[in-house]
């Protein structure tokens, strides 16, 4: 893989990354916000799942850009 | 619902310690003494580990970074020096990337970056790493001696072996969390952000290290930005069981930081 488009894809994962991140605070802070049940639960763990199953894509992703 | 048993020890800046793959936070009991003679030191138990709970047996290490967040947050601690080990080391260094503001400073033990570029150990190490949550937690403490402890350990310090392993036992872990915990180890892969990594650093390594090999000490300390790197030349993995006066000098690092 060229140096350049090794660069532009770690950007791209990493404003993915970012992305996902903001996405998860945005449940969290809508969860304490609304404060009740069961809207709080739902969005922390849809919050929750977000992170998660990001982070397994970003994990495969970075994977293939340091091979 | 997922629930975190924390405890706090001593007073001064704030110390939090994660511990590795399916140990409580208890198994932190040579290090707490020290570092409290000076700091506040905040132990906690992983999710689905000893007393926390779970809601999924599906973690990661950005969750468990999440729940060392929570944890600093229950104890009102905006910033923290951050200790993590093995496992716990990955875990900490997805909170100096996701949470720099929470880190005051950061000792990686016996861990690595993860991704294609960390250094594997053996195969043998693999397979019973593997195998180990299947076993009976006697039978899996003692044939883990082999790859947890350096020769010198096995050969001059039985005792202490054996005190390791019967705290342990004290403290069996799931196998799920187990299971959950390699899954994540797995997934973990911080190489190329790690010059992102902004807190001051120290990383710690046993030069006899199988379970971790000691060169991904060196690729942590070569690209996390002013890292330094201490090498323990008579360590296995369990380092800190090996040559304890290291804590000393980890204590000495935090307060250096201030």
């Amino acid at each position: 893989m060229s140096p350049r488009i090794d660069d532009v894809l770690e950007v791209a994962i990493n404003a993915y990354d970012d992305v996902i991140r903001r996405s998860c605070d945005l449940q969290r802070t809508l969860a304490r916000v609304l404060g009740f049940e069961p809207a709080r639960s739902i969005l922390n763990t849809t919050a929750d799942l977000t992170r998660d199953v990001a982070a397994v894509q970003l994990s495969g992703a970075r994977w293939l850009l340091d091979s | 619902m997922t629930g975190l048993h924390w405890e706090s020890t001593g007073t001064g800046a704030p110390v939090l310690l994660i511990m590795g793959l399916g140990l409580s936070g208890g198994a932190w009991w040579r290090t707490v003494p020290v570092l409290s003679r000076s700091l506040r030191v905040i132990t906690f138990d992983n999710r689905g580990v000893g007393r926390s709970r779970a809601r999924f047996h599906s973690y990661t290490i950005e969750a468990m970074a999440d729940d060392a967040v929570s944890v600093l947050d229950a104890a009102g601690i905006e910033q923290a020096h951050v200790y993590g080990f093995s496992l716990g080391g990955m875990v900490a260094q997805q909170l100096a990337l996701r949470c720099p503001g929470r880190v005051r400073s950061v000792v990686l033990g016996a861990t690595h970056a993860g991704g294609p570029r960390a250094v594997r150990p053996g195969d043998d190490v693999i397979a019973f790493f593997r195998r180990r949550a299947s076993l009976p937690a006697k039978q899996a403490a003692r044939a883990s001696v082999a790859f947890n402890y350096g020769p010198r350990c096995r050969r001059e310090h039985q005792d202490r072996i054996a005190e390791d392993i019967r705290r342990r036992l004290a403290h069996p872990f799931p196998e799920q969390a187990y299971r959950a915990q390699m899954f994540a180890a797995a997934l973990h892969n911080c190489y190329r952000r790690l010059e992102r990594i902004e807190a001051p650093t120290l990383v710690v390594h046993g030069r006899h290290d199988r379970v971790v090999p000691v060169g991904n000490a060196e690729i942590l300390a070569e690209r996390i930005p002013g890292a330094e790197l201490r090498i323990l030349e008579d360590s296995g993995h369990l380092y800190s069981t090996e040559q304890p006066e290291v804590d000393v000098d980890i204590a000495r690092f935090f307060r250096s930081v201030g």
